[in-house]
């Protein structure tokens, strides 16, 4: 990281600058190729929304959910479309009009099962009522329905008694729902639901063209999430380009060299074209939180890249020619770059303790997109630089700026003096407490409620929102999946335990119903006997069961009836929530063990939370023991000694301990977005320590004195810290405009987390090496690594 | 499964107290205590009685609860888990509650403790005594028949029976079914519980023991039996399902039918200030009798839901519930309906008046409060 001032930087050609100087047309070509390659490779890479890839798989609860996967589809995968009439009530015949056109239509988009569609205007949602002569009934939209006001009174009277209130109507009769199961695999073509595709017609074909000022359209359902993801993840492009021309922009003003500036950018973007393509070669896609990687690895680059032009600039300033002055840049670079990247790539591997594979997906891109760096801003940068030369005002501006104390020394070396130093420790650790008293608050998993990956105001949350309050289901499900032997599943000693077992869940805090084939048996029974509550009971009888189920709806029991789905609607998916749920079933299933019935966790939306929670929960101690070993490890490499360790350590754990606190005050969980962000926020900070204590220890080495080496060291590579910190943050900035709630907190965290690791360098380092006594002695043991 | 039953024994020493039958494999929902459950009162709750200060509630999962004036809800240690069908007051200290597979229960110490009184397996047992003595009873009178007409009667009671003997033999298989629907005491000592497939019970020692007495009911058919009401001077009513109205003057040994009404099932009645007799059931049908039952008038009560059950207010209002919430109101004197609907729209199966214009209703969700407008509103 240096800056030469007067000398040219020491000692031999190495092989490797040898190599790479002597064939540099050669190289140049051969990155040209590569590049072409990897380019064709890239732009084939596809966003893969996986839902199985965000989800940790090897967990009991996941397993057990892959077993009955197929027997629980028909209760997961649908999708809900109200239709809100904003003048009167539903009982309105232009309003029906619309609602019979809007299942008409909705029937027509591929992926839906035709066949299952629910509305008042579909014939199998049906009014039944006891009479004297028994169950009499008829579809809800009265046979003779032609819109005047006594077919309104009519389907009106058949609504209230069809039990579809707060169902497929809602409560305050001014929408209703039209309730539309899909076919996840395309029965005649057998292709997968393309989910993008099904949520822009959703848009275009319902949404639009049935929206008025009447009418209002709202749409929930996982498929809609998805596709709400997908189109969010695409708006992803568009910041993709604003981190670029803000880096220029960044560039130009440190340098005022267009020409090194776009060539920066350029070894930057081909990092990020080679980590995209090697990502399509090797039969990965990208995923919501692997949409990072290309940032980081584009900030990442320019950071290395500025400093690789620093030192042309600075070496062609001495006098060296074009050639020259780049394989000097390479000589006395590239050790200390591939150290750092080293540091960030290891740190990026503790990810793979993480067992969520969207996580292991980003850790591989991101150790593939740091090894492309060393070839791309290590390795062509120089070569380019050796062609193109850097522009004769970049050169000036830079020697105008040589002489005369950069603010940023100025402002920081103040740190190094006894006052100083006292003083940022001590403000320090009363931060430290207030962030580790704030950081207990701390919270796993997602806190928001709705879908917790697209914002609170976002569209889709809104819909969401009118759903909970004008009909009467949650959309937290957690499912236990009670199972049994084959046919037994509606066996009176299984259901009577099942009823058992559902009161227990009901008077769970947090459990707002729970509803299974008991339930439905339950009321069969009563329906059975005219309606009356006394005989709401499991009967012993199994044939009496049969008849009380007759009319349940589907998917409460599986095919062979060797497993009924026991689903629990929540308040919220707090972590609390989940926990409490997940230790009532295992408490219960423990008081009341049966070789007849397991109740197996878990499925539902709020079942597969609970077991990211747990992964999550046990990966963030796991992980951050890894990544501090790590980087504490290759600090000791670097350094020999504890106190230097301490000097760069600290200040990490610090940032750590802040951005806990931090996470904990905006209501961002610790999840399978931000649990990455901490790995990768320490890998990448260590870079700035790295950078500036092997500066401040040649100056040490020299018997200089503390504070006079950490103002070498600043003027060396203070103003480079400074850039990083900032093209770092600025990468990752532009994802807090996301449209996608997890990316958006990801690019808070990391922004935060690149800030404060820089400010935490440039103030902690100095303060505790002089509270720690660090002095020229120290300085002489040790190898001359960095 | 070893450290499941570990476990088990573990916690059942700690927290849960549970006794061997009532774990896992060998629970049966008769043996099994009610669980403790903090929102008891937003279970399914079917009957619900008052006596001088005291309220008691009972319903799903063997829960009964209990309050003091307009003190909190407290739950009873119960030693069942069927649904409890209905609860009676014999004193103030002595209740008696229905339920499920044949389950009654008493408590004598106002209800914090209860004991069972009768279970679906010794139901069972008396149940078979009865039918074999039946048959032997019917069967010896069609031998001594002496015209076709008489036999033909008998061979269709037996054949009648034979239904019941069919289910008393199902029962055997699979474990008791009945429910009891509702019980009523004369004094201390004498009483009756009524229930399900014609089934009437009575006791003659406060209920220590048990006798089967389907047959002083004209009910070959084996109709179900939804409430036992009386009235001042001690005669004792029947309501059933298919319209059934049995009527006893005499402490219940002799009962004659009554000209029904109505074929469809009536699941309540109760007796107004003036006497009257009121009975009530499937899709809103009312009816009402001031001569004691001999005949009924049909009355409009503008609701075409069920309903179930019944209270008189101070002022002699006459309050029905039912299903969807229905709320019914007859103020004195008339037969005017004014209908209201509780906001849960829940079906309801059963009313209490409290202070004021207050009514506790019990149902689908739990305990329930509602306001009865003073003046009429339509």
């Amino acid at each position: 990281m240096t800056q030469s001032t007067g000398k040219f930087a020491q000692g031999r050609a190495s092989l490797a600058e040898n190599l790479l100087f002597r064939f540099r047309a050669l190289w140049l070509v051969g990155f040209a190729v590569v590049t072409a390659f990897l380019l064709y490779n890239a732009v084939q890479v596809r966003p893969d929304a996986s839902f199985n890839k965000m989800i940790p798989e090897n967990h009991e609860f996941i397993q057990n959910f892959y077993e009955y996967q197929d027997d629980l589809a028909s209760l997961g995968n649908a999708i809900r479309v109200s239709v809100e009439t904003t003048e009167g009530t539903i009982f309105d015949a232009e309003y029906q009009d619309i609602l019979r056109q809007v299942t008409d239509e909705l029937s027509y988009i591929p992926g839906v099962n035709r066949s299952q569609i629910r509305s008042i205007w579909t014939p199998n949602v049906r009014w039944s009522e006891v009479t004297e002569e028994g169950f009499v009934g008829g579809p809800v939209i009265p046979d003779t329905y032609d819109g005047s006001e006594e077919s309104l009174q009519q389907l009106r009277q058949n609504v209230l008694r069809s039990g579809e209130v707060g169902n497929l109507v809602a409560n305050n009769f001014q929408s209703a729902l039209i309730y539309v199961p899909l076919n996840e695999i395309n029965p005649e073509t057998g292709e997968q639901l393309d989910y993008a595709e099904f949520s822009q017609n959703l848009e275009a074909l319902v949404r639009d063209q049935y929206s008025s000022a009447q009418i209002n359209i709202q749409i929930v359902g996982f498929a809609k999430v998805v596709g709400d993801l997908i189109e969010g993840a695409n708006q992803v492009g568009m910041f993709f380009v604003l981190a670029m021309i803000i880096t220029f922009i960044m560039l130009f003003l440190y340098s005022r060299c267009v020409r090194s500036s776009l060539i920066v950018l350029l070894c930057s973007g081909i990092a990020v074209i080679w980590q995209l393509g090697i990502i399509h070669l090797i039969g990965s896609g990208i995923n919501p939180y692997s949409m990072l990687v290309p940032f980081l690895v584009f900030a990442i680059g320019v950071s290395h890249g500025v400093q690789i032009i620093n030192a042309v600039m600075a070496n062609r300033v001495d006098g060296a020619d074009k050639v020259l002055a780049s394989r000097y840049a390479f000589r006395g670079l590239y050790v200390a770059g591939l150290t750092a990247l080293a540091s960030d790539a290891i740190g990026f591997t503790t990810l793979m303790v993480i067992d969520i594979a969207v996580i292991k997906e980003l850790a591989i891109a991101a150790s593939i997109g740091v090894a492309v760096i060393v070839l791309t801003n290590l390795g062509l940068l120089p070569i380019l630089t050796s062609y193109l030369d850097v522009s004769k005002r970049g050169l000036n501006y830079l020697d105008s700026k040589i002489h005369g104390e950069h603010p940023v020394v100025r402002t920081f070396s103040r740190f190094a003096t006894r006052k100083w130093a006292i003083g940022a420790i001590a403000v320090s650790i009363v931060m430290a407490m207030f962030g580790l008293y704030k950081g207990q608050q701390q919270e796993i998993g997602d806190l928001d409620s709705g879908a917790p990956e697209l914002r609170a105001d976002s569209r889709y949350n809104l819909d969401n929102a009118f759903m909970v309050e004008n009909y009467s289901a949650s959309t937290d499900i957690f499912v236990v999946m009670a199972e049994t032997a084959p046919g037994q599943c509606i066996a009176y000693d299984n259901m009577a335990l099942m009823d058992r077992f559902q009161w227990h869940m009901e008077n769970v805090e947090g459990v707002q119903a729970v509803r299974s084939i008991v339930y439905a048996s339950k009321m069969g029974m009563a329906g059975i006997n005219e309606g009356n509550l006394k005989w709401y009971s499991v009967n012993r009888d199994d044939f009496v069961i049969n008849a009380s189920i007759s009319q349940a709806p589907g998917g409460l029991v599986n095919r062979d009836c060797s497993m009924a789905p026991i689903i629990i609607y929540l308040n919220d998916h707090k972590a609390q929530t989940l926990n409490r749920v997940v230790d009532n079933v295992r408490a219960f299933a423990a008081d009341y063990p049966s070789d007849e019935l397991n109740l197996m966790l878990a499925a539902g939306n709020s079942g597969i939370e609970a077991a990211t929670n747990k992964v999550i929960e046990t990966a963030q101690l796991e992980m951050l023991i890894w990544v501090y070993s790590v980087v504490i490890a290759l600090c000791l490499l670097t350094f020999r000694s504890i106190r230097t360790v301490i000097c760069i350590v600290l200040p990490l754990m610090f940032t750590t301990i802040m951005s806990q606190a931090l996470m904990a005050g905006l209501g961002i969980g610790v999840k399978v977005a931000t649990l990455p962000v901490i790995a990768l926020g320490v890998g990448i900070g260590v870079d700035y320590g790295i950078y500036i204590y092997s500066k401040m220890r040649e100056a040490l080495r020299e018997g200089l004195s503390l504070a006079d080496s950490y103002e070498y060291a600043l003027t060396k590579t203070g103003k480079a810290v400074g850039f990083t910190g900032l093209t770092l943050a600025i990468g990752v900035a532009t994802w807090i405009w996301s449209p996608i709630k997890f990316q958006a907190d990801m690019g808070i965290l990391l922004t935060f987390m690149f800030l404060w690791n820089m400010l935490g360098a440039l103030i902690l380092i100095p303060a505790l090496a002089h509270v720690l006594k660090v002095g020229p002695k120290d300085a002489k043991k040790g190898t001359d690594k960095a | 499964m070893k450290w499941i039953a570990i476990c088990t024994a573990v916690l059942s020493l700690t927290a849960f107290n549970l006794s061997a039958e009532t774990a896992g494999d060998d629970y049966d929902v008769i043996f099994a205590p009610s669980p403790q459950a903090p929102r008891a009162e937003n279970g399914v709750i079917i009957g619900i009685q008052r006596y001088l200060e005291q309220t008691i509630a009972v319903g799903a999962f063997g829960t009964i609860l209990t309050r003091e004036g307009a003190d909190d809800w407290t739950q009873a240690q119960v030693p069942t888990s069927v649904l409890l069908t209905s609860v009676h007051y014999v004193d103030a200290n002595t209740i008696w509650a229905t339920g499920h597979d044949g389950v009654l229960l008493r408590s004598l110490d106002a209800g914090q403790s209860w004991q069972r009184m009768m279970d679906g397996y010794q139901l069972l047992d008396l149940e078979l005594a009865w039918l074999e003595a039946r048959e032997a009873y019917l069967t010896a009178r069609l031998e001594d028949a002496e015209d076709d007409d008489e036999a033909f009667e008998f061979e269709y009671l037996l054949d009648e029976l034979s239904f019941q003997t069919d289910a008393a033999g199902i029962q055997q298989q699979v474990g008791p079914t009945k429910p009891f629907l509702d019980i009523h005491f004369i004094d201390q000592d004498h009483g009756f519980a009524v229930g399900a497939y014609g089934l009437l019970l009575e006791t003659r020692d406060a209920g220590e023991s048990w006798s089967v007495e389907n047959d002083r009911l004209e009910n070959p058919t084996a109709f179900h039996l939804n409430k036992l009401v009386s009235n001042e001077a001690g005669d004792l009513f029947i309501i059933g399902e298919a319209g059934q109205l049995f009527r006893s003057v005499d402490e219940g040994q002799a009962w004659e039918i009554l000209d029904s009404p109505y074929h469809g099932s009536l699941f309540g009645g109760l007796f107004d200030q003036q006497g009257r007799l009121w009975v009530y059931g499937l899709r809103g049908n009312v009816f009402v009798s001031d001569d004691n039952g001999d005949s009924f008038i049909a009355v409009d009560a503008n609701t075409r839901y069920n309903l179930n059950s019944g209270t008189v207010m101070a002022d002699g209002t006459v309050v029905l519930a039912g299903h969807s919430g229905t709320l019914v109101f007859f103020t004195a004197d008339s037969l005017d309906a004014q209908r209201y609907e509780h906001s849960s729209n829940v079906p309801l199966s059963g009313v209490l008046q409290n202070a004021g214009n207050e009514l506790t209703l019990v149902g689908r969700s739990g305990i329930m409060q509602f306001m009865y407008p003073a003046v009429a509103a339509r």
